[in-house]
């Protein structure tokens, strides 16, 4: 097992080295010169000596390939280098935004479990039945809306209309309480889980009808078991394994969906900071935003292989001989 | 080619003719179908592709027919002594706040907003197909490597990679359809790989290579045509995502601030009225919903269509 999880580890290096290259060259070729957009937001004027002391400074004198190792070794220390905008350090700016953005994926994800599961659930069981017009409903209807335009659409009716709840606050339980941070997330993570929930309803539903068509499902109940056992013990598990991949992957795509939500009901979060960023060209923070986001995206692919392996016996015994 | 073609009419001819000749009771009970024959009659029986199918062929035909639908032009018929009036009256969708006509944006807006997509979902599966046939052809060192791109490619949350893109290319519609396709097309990469793994060791494909055909003329002659049914659904789904994405990057305020319509613009140019006129904000989302969920029933509808289980 531990072996394993090295390996892991070991494979997510190259994918880190090369997300960083490409965002490299990508801020390389991206037209707009970052200290002439802070002069002119400031409204200053410089003097060529002072300029070309601000590009020594910030390495934008030196080559491509240069500037590129110099970013991966100081990387490698931990040492982000600063903002250009504010001139605080890259990793502690970006890690103090960190958990809002974590606390909105992680609740949006609980939201659209709570949902999926049971509704999923009795779509499968209860097959043809009003439970299964409901769930087709949510998973056709919940991937067609755009999210944001969903989180729109639950301010105008929840904070504008009927007035229940904020359109824009941030709450963190140690400060506020479990209830203010309750009223703050749910909208920004509802809007968030809605794509999720429906492709979540759609996956456990199919996963749960084959399922019960198997042989050991048959077996299960020509030997007498009662239905609790069968859904429960024989079925419910072998039905989660393909579902807990989507809700994996699915997790890439709520850190990028969460950059757009986190615009609307202005959370604090990494996706804001990246936007601001880029308008700004300050490069420094492009890339430690990116290099973190895939990061953390690569570490939960890493946990949910894990988790895989310790409901699929299979897995894990293949992974133990090697 | 001509010699293959010809070959494949005499044996259609002789199929024709046998049947008529032996004029026995199985031949007639069993019509001769071809595989895409098959593919659309499944499609047709499918009620709700269908509903999908109409309902798309009437946005596309209420935007490229626009100046049928209204008398009032998206970008000139400006009422500054009209602005923000809500649904009804003169105006059918009320006008915008700098007094443009909704629904005339609406209907010219979709023309961009539905062309971005498809062209995204075209230029993404130029892209993932080319590199899923290579590394599924080949194999080997160049599948490794190309897998591993795919891989990489995929493990990025591909919304703040298409923002990074915009930001590199500067803000216009085709810059927003480059940066989408960009990231989208790893999806195709690996379905197509999966499917000429799949194919790769067929006796036809062993005759096409014991034949000496050149391996481009195999990849796309032979292995690319038996793919299609996977490409097609992915691509309708791809059209549907892309338009979700385009209008989240425009309303990001990625898209030209020109006054060319566009859905993505149109909830962008609503935005400070969230509160006071709900109806911009609402309006415009509506018809993104609408047309990709039309889209998603077209795709779902392929899916059962293209799958040999769903077939008698």
């Amino acid at each position: 097992m531990w072996a394993y999880i090295v390996k892991r580890l070991l494979q997510a290096i190259p994918t880190l080295l090369m997300i960083s290259f490409l965002i490299f060259s990508l801020l390389y070729i991206t037209p707009g010169d970052p200290i002439d957009l802070i002069l002119s937001t400031e409204n200053m004027k410089i003097t060529p000596e002072t300029r070309a002391a601000i590009e020594h400074e910030w390495g934008l004198d030196r080559p491509f390939l240069e500037r590129y190792f110099s970013f991966i070794f100081n990387a490698m220390r931990g040492d982000l280098g600063t903002s250009y905008q504010t001139g605080q350090d890259v990793f502690e700016e970006v890690m103090a935004r960190m958990p809002a953005t974590l606390k909105l994926t992680v609740v949006s994800m609980i939201l659209a479990l709570m949902i999926s599961l049971p509704l999923g659930m009795l779509a499968a069981l209860k097959h043809n039945s009003i439970w299964d017009s409901l769930a087709t409903v949510l998973a056709t209807v919940g991937v067609a809306m755009p999210r944001f335009w969903f989180g729109l659409m639950l301010i105008i009716l929840f904070s504008f209309k009927l007035g229940w709840l904020p359109s824009m606050a941030y709450a963190t339980i140690r400060d506020d309480g479990f209830f203010k941070f309750l009223r703050a997330i749910i909208l920004p993570a509802s809007s968030l889980a809605l794509g999720n929930a429906a492709t979540q309803t759609r996956m456990i539903r199919s996963s749960m009808l084959e399922v019960l068509g198997q042989d050991y499902v048959r077996y299960a109940r020509s030997k007498g078991l009662k239905e609790k056992f069968v859904i429960w013990g024989h079925a419910f598990k072998n039905a989660m394994i393909p579902v807990i991949t989507i809700v994996g992957g699915e997790f890439g795509g709520l850190l990028g969906g969460a950059v757009v939500t986190e615009q609307i009901f202005s959370w604090p979060g990494v996706g804001r900071l990246a936007v601001n960023s880029i308008s700004k060209r300050d490069y420094p923070m492009i890339q430690g935003i990116t290099l973190l986001l895939c990061t953390v995206f690569l570490m939960i692919n890493i946990l949910v292989d894990i988790s895989y392996a310790l409901i699929d016996p299979r897995i894990r015994f293949v992974s133990r001989k090697q | 080619m001509s010699d293959e073609l010809k070959n494949a009419a005499a044996e259609e001819l002789l199929a024709e003719e046998t049947v008529k000749d032996e004029g026995d009771i199985g031949f007639e009970s069993l019509p001769v179908t071809s595989y895409w024959q098959d593919v659309v009659r499944m499609f047709l029986k499918n009620r709700i592709a269908v509903v999908g199918l109409v309902m798309f062929l009437v946005i596309v035909f209420m935007c490229c027919a626009a100046p049928l639908f209204t008398s009032y032009d998206p970008v000139s018929d400006i009422e500054y002594y009209n602005v923000k009036q809500p649904p009804g009256g003169a105006h059918l969708l009320g006008t915008d706040h700098i007094g443009r006509d909704v629904w005339a944006r609406l209907l010219y807006g979709g023309r961009t907003s539905v062309l971005t997509g498809v062209l995204v979902a075209l230029f993404a599966a130029a892209i993932g197909v080319t590199i899923g046939l290579v590394a599924g052809y080949y194999g080997g060192t160049v599948d490794a490597l190309l897998m591993r791109f795919t891989d990489i490619m995929l493990s990025f949350p591909f919304l703040i990679l298409a923002i990074a893109i915009m930001a590199a290319l500067g803000s216009s519609q085709r810059n927003i359809i480059i940066s989408l396709a960009v990231t989208s097309w790893p999806g195709f990469a690996r379905l197509t790989r999966s499917q000429v793994l799949a194919i790769k060791n067929s006796e036809y494909i062993e005759a096409a290579k014991v034949a000496d055909f050149s391996n481009p003329r195999i990849l796309f002659k032979h292995v690319l045509p038996n793919c299609m049914g996977t490409i097609i659904i992915q691509l309708t789904l791809t059209i549907g995502g892309a338009i979700l994405s385009a209008a989240g990057l425009a309303y990001l305020g990625m898209s030209p601030n020109v006054a060319k319509p566009e859905w993505g613009a149109m909830l962008n140019d609503g935005k400070p009225y969230l509160r006071t006129h709900p109806y911009l904000t609402t309006i415009p989302g509506v018809a993104i919903s609408i047309t990709v969920l039309a889209i998603n029933w077209i795709g779902d509808g392929l899916r059962d269509a293209f799958d040999p289980k769903m077939r008698k």
